[in-house]
């Protein structure tokens, strides 16, 4: 019997607030759900894109992605230039046909353990929905499948 | 305009021309000339699309110090982004090209070249405008399908990066293998983030010239990547690619009220 | 070859209530690259951290994870426990299995399975990492505090105090700033030069603080504990050595009628001057722009004649003197607007219309009226006496959004002043509200309400006007549901807005510090870091980074002076090592940096320069970037930024962070 389909969530959080947060949901003792694992930056300017790409090729069904809020950030300004390389980067993917939904950014500061569970949450909710990211997984096998393979055993 | 080429030539304002010549009744090839003798090959014509700007990196050039260029407004808008991202420090370079009336215009400087091309900047072009609507209108299903499509065609063969004038990364993001970031197999995943990785860097660079679509061998409109990225860049953020000699990169730069709607 | 070592902790039962720690141990030793794996009750504890160090030792491990709490709780133990066993320390990463798994997560198979992928990201992570050392940047102990008024002088003294060199610079011929021109300071009413200058005089008798009026800053180059500093001592055309400070000079010099910028206007000064009596340094200097003989070719030369010891000496040019410091302490206060921001209200029509300031001239013993309130007019005493709180702050419409936050009190200071001086006086205040927040603050207040009887009019004025020799002041009392009230004033106070210096901007500049839309400067942290900048090594005391009043502002300035006295307290400077670099290798390739510098704009801290490559001789190859490890604060924006990798973060590299996403991602989740 199959097991139902869980999402395979990646965090990309900041340290100095999203990072906090979500220590801050553990002191507190807030539950939420298993799917989703935090990887840890200085900085969310410190985000590189190719991460995220390389987080959905390799199996990711959901990303969150989340800092300081801003004019908040620990080194000033680091959350600007993040949020201006997502606007551009969630445009180029929206026009390439990338389901962008699957991608969640977010704002969440050390004093903000209740919004990062809810956050968790809702994200898992939303992809568990939308099942798991096949398309690109099956980018490669498209053509593969394609092939006569008949022809090719003949 | 082969006069004024044998003349830069002669009296030594340039050591080496870069301009187009005849290619026995095809289009015309860009061509290299060092002496006056040479000049009276060049040609000048609707036909002359290369964005010749991109051989400013080359060693060769580089050694030369002294260019003369010969440029349709693609190429000096290059330029003027090579210049606002300090590249081509060590050329002095005088351009030749042809205004919209026909008539041979030169100059020699980079403050000459900046009031020329803002004086004479071109809109989006017809052909791209009208993909990008179509491209735009369709589902985001039916645009996935498209790209899956086209970028499946896609060999790995670089020759978008090669002509690209913005791409001059001495060892390039592709060539790194400690992390290896980008598949160099021509499977299709990796063309996906190699054509996406591209187009983030060039977005808020590149000046449309469509030269990368034009030479793709397997015939993908690559160019619509990038004229896509800069459209949004631009209605975002404002700022033009290849306007000023200082550089107006909407991805180094910030305002506090940027606006978007989609952040929790 | 890597050998990492595994350290789950149950954390009590903190983790292990939820999580299999004893099957996470076991897989994760199952992981590649992992020489050995255990499981213990309280790895932060001594016992804990003894089985870490033997382990390191004993299995011969060249990198740890230790799956327990945060690494914002014990990331630090950790890293001191593996620099004990003889590995670097930056080979220790932690995995979150508590606060990000156990404690937030049920019993569960599910549960565990977080866990170990968490381990098993960290240990990917590791494998990648390494050895960093601490960051020494050497340091020069002579700090420089920019600004001579209160801030600047409390901070010099504490850190003069301290044992250390200071160099002060002001830019007028006195130090003192604006505290030098009130009359009485609230909420004591002590006379302010009296608490004002003994300080002044232990600034200029200290041996360590090398003091310079009458000078600016010309430029600053440089990072923390490596400052140079350019000063320019403008041409004081007397010279300090000889003048005795007789007076004989101003006292026979014809050119009289130079508004008095100490008197706020309100009387006028000679071409050679002190600015007040009590000044320090108290030796004149001459205003060449106002002297007769600097404007009108060599004629006058009265003070020549006769100064006693010939110390007048026209022919002095301004002199640039270069000095190192290590530290820089920005005090270099703030203003009041003089304008008439409220054409309303008529300031500079009529001379009995002043502001703050020159309300504090007439009320100050030593100002143009001798303490008494008159009127700048006539001479007279006013009968009636309107104060206007808030005339020109928290107005959006008018482009000051800001609460001025003085005002309140010194209007009620003024208020009280005049009253106490003409017991038959008339005093009004129209105000919006009353922000009387500081210790014994409100009681001040209620004092002038009370026992001076001062009227309190809740409500804005909307014009001044003259009838009759009379200054009319309509205004509404809103208390009174918006009734109109007129008062036949004789004089009138405008509490105008405390803004920026004019040349606030060009000093942020000059030190590289960032300032809002205001002029005010940046502080670091609004909360946490309200003295640090952002600049490292650049701190800020006073009114120049917000309005504020006495007793901030001496807080602030001796905070400045610990900052200061921290970075003077080592021999040398130690950072976190993680910072940003930019590759080098050997020629003919020196680096992949383009020298595009796209990351020297993003660079919160200018910690990213140009180096200029070249050959033996001397030929410019290439510009490339490199990155000042004494300035970097380690935030990565710019590595994110760079096409093609040239520049990677130290502890968080392209290869770690990309190995912790694929470690996660390439096993079952």
């Amino acid at each position: 019997m199959a097991e139902p389909f869980e999402p395979k969530i990646v965090a990309f959080v900041c340290n100095w607030c999203t990072y906090a947060g979500a220590d801050l949901a553990g002191t507190s003792r807030t539950k939420y759900e298993t799917n989703v694992r935090i990887i840890r930056f200085p900085c969310t300017g410190r985000i590189d894109f190719m991460l995220l790409i390389k987080a959905f090729q390799n199996g990711a069904d959901g990303i969150i992605v989340s800092g300081c809020h801003p004019n908040d950030c620990h080194y000033t300004s680091g959350n600007f230039h993040a949020r201006r390389r997502w606007i551009v980067f969630k445009s180029m993917l929206d026009f390439m046909g990338f389901p962008t939904e699957r991608i969640t950014f977010s704002w969440v500061s050390a004093a903000e353990g209740k919004k990062w569970a809810e956050l968790v949450n809702e994200t898992t909710d939303s992809v568990r929905a939308l099942g798991p990211f096949t398309e690109y997984k099956n980018l490669d096998f498209t053509t593969f499948n394609q092939m006569d393979h008949e022809a090719i055993a003949r | 305009m082969q006069d004024k080429a044998a003349e830069l030539l002669k009296n030594g304002t340039v050591n080496l021309l870069i301009g187009f010549s005849e290619d026995l009744g095809k289009r015309p090839v860009p061509c290299f000339i060092e002496t006056a003798e040479e000049a009276n090959i060049l040609v000048f014509n609707q036909e002359c699309k290369n964005n010749l700007s991109v051989y400013l990196h080359k060693k060769e050039v580089k050694d030369a110090v002294k260019i003369g260029l010969v440029s349709n407004i693609a190429t000096l808008r290059s330029v003027m982004q090579l210049l606002s991202e300090n590249q081509l420090w060590s050329l002095t370079i005088t351009y030749l090209t042809v205004n919209t009336a026909g008539a041979l215009v030169v100059l020699s400087s980079a403050e000459e070249l900046e009031a020329y091309v803002q004086a004479n900047f071109p809109t989006c072009r017809a052909e791209d405008k009208e993909m990008l609507d179509k491209l735009n209108a369709m589902t985001r299903a039916e645009r996935w399908a498209y790209w899956k499509d086209q970028l499946s065609e896609c060999v790995k063969c670089y020759a978008c990066r090669a002509v690209c004038p913005m791409c001059y990364c001495t060892v390039c993001t592709t060539e790194c293998n400690q992390p290896q970031w980008i598949k160099t197999s021509a499977e299709t995943s990796g063309n996906f983030e190699y054509h996406t990785m591209r187009a983030m860097h060039l977005g808020g660079r590149c000046i449309n010239c469509g030269e990368c679509g034009r030479i793709c061998p397997a015939g993908i409109p690559v160019h619509l990547l990038t004229a896509q990225m800069n459209l949004e860049i631009e209605q975002e953020f404002g700022g033009k690619t290849g306007w000023s000699l200082k550089s107006e990169y909407a991805m180094n730069s910030f305002k506090p009220g940027d606006k978007e709607n989609f952040i929790k | 070859m890597a050998r990492i070592g595994v350290f789950i902790c149950h954390c009590g039962e903190n983790i292990s209530a939820t999580i299999d720690v004893e099957k996470v141990a076991k897989l994760a030793g199952k992981l590649s690259g992992v020489a050995y794996s255990v499981d213990y009750k309280y790895m932060c504890s001594d016992p804990g951290q003894t089985l870490i160090v033997d382990a390191i030792k004993e299995h011969k491990l060249t990198g740890i994870v230790v799956g327990a709490c945060s690494p914002r709780m014990h990331e630090g133990t950790f890293r001191k426990a593996a620099e004990k066993a003889g590995i670097n320390p930056y080979f220790c990463e932690m995995a979150n299995i508590r606060e990000h798994c156990s404690w937030v997560h049920p019993k569960s198979d599910e549960t565990t399975r977080k866990a170990l992928d968490i381990v098993r990201t960290m240990v990917e992570k590791v494998k990648n990492n390494t050895a960093l050392f601490p960051i020494k940047v050497p340091i020069t102990k002579t700090a420089l505090v920019i600004g001579g008024g209160i801030a600047g002088i409390q901070a010099a003294l504490d850190i003069a105090n301290s044992g250390h060199q200071v160099i002060m610079v002001e830019k007028t011929p006195s130090i003192g700033g604006h505290m030098s021109q009130l009359s009485e300071t609230f909420p004591t009413l002590d006379c302010s030069q009296c608490i004002l200058t003994p300080r002044m005089v232990e600034v200029a008798q200290h041996p360590n603080i090398t003091l310079h009026t009458f000078a600016t800053v010309e430029s600053v180059t440089g990072f923390i504990g490596n400052f140079e500093v350019d000063i320019r001592l403008k041409a004081k055309s007397v010279d300090f050595e000889k003048c005795t400070g007789c007076g004989s000079c101003w006292q026979k010099c014809p050119s009289k009628k130079i508004p008095d910028e100490f008197n706020a206007g309100m009387s006028f000064r000679t071409a050679i001057y002190t600015p007040f009596p009590q000044a320090v340094p108290n030796k004149p200097v001459i205003d060449r722009a106002n002297c007769t003989w600097f404007t009108k070719g060599g004629k006058c030369g009265v003070c020549a004649k006769i100064c006693p010891t010939g110390a007048i000496d026209y022919n002095t040019e301004d002199t640039i003197l270069s000095v190192k410091v290590g530290s820089i302490v920005t005090a270099t206060g703030f203003d009041i607007k003089h304008s008439d921001f409220f054409p309303e209200y008529g300031y500079g029509k009529h001379p009995d219309i002043i502001d703050g300031l020159q309300f504090e001239r007439l009320a100050s013993a030593s100002g143009p009226t001798g303490g008494e309130i008159r009127r700048p007019s006539d001479g007279k005493e006013p009968e009636t006496v309107v104060f206007l709180a808030c005339a020109g702050s928290r107005d959006k419409a008018k482009g000051i959004e800001y609460c001025s936050k003085i005002c309140c009190m010194y209007t009620a200071k003024h208020a009280m002043l005049y009253k106490h001086k003409n017991h038959h006086g008339k005093a009004h205040v129209f105000y919006m509200d009353i922000r009387s927040a500081g210790k014994s603050y409100d009681e001040f207040v209620r004092r002038a309400i009370e026992e001076d009887d001062v009227n309190y009019i809740r409500g804005r004025v909307s014009k001044i006007y003259e009838k009759n020799g009379k200054l009319m002041v309509v205004g509404v009392d809103t208390l009174l549901g918006a009734k109109p009230v007129t008062i036949e004033a004789d004089m009138v106070v405008l509490a105008t807005a405390v803004v920026a210096n004019e040349d606030a901007e060009s000093v942020a500049q000059k030190l590289h510090i960032s300032y809002d839309k205001h002029k005010f400067f940046a502080e670091a942290h609004p909360k946490l870091k309200p003295v640090e900048t952002n600049t490292a090594g650049i701190t800020l005391a006073g009114a120049c980074q917000s309005a504020k009043d006495i007793p901030e502002t001496v807080a602030q300035a001796s905070a400045a002076a610990a900052k200061t006295i921290i970075l003077f307290s080592g021999s040398e400077l130690t950072r976190e090592p993680v910072v940003a670099t930019v590759n080098r290798s050997a020629a003919p390739v020196f680096t992949t940096c383009t020298g595009c510098f796209l990351c020297q704009e993003v660079c919160p801290y200018q910690a990213i320069e140009r180096e200029e490559i070249r050959d033996r001789a001397g030929n410019l190859l290439m510009n490339a970037a490199k990155v000042n490890a004494g300035l970097c604060q380690g935030c990565g924006t710019c590595v994110a930024m760079c096409r093609n990798k040239s520049i990677d973060l130290q502890g968080f590299s392209n290869q770690q962070m990309l190995s912790e996403v694929m470690g996660l991602l390439n096993e079952p989740f």
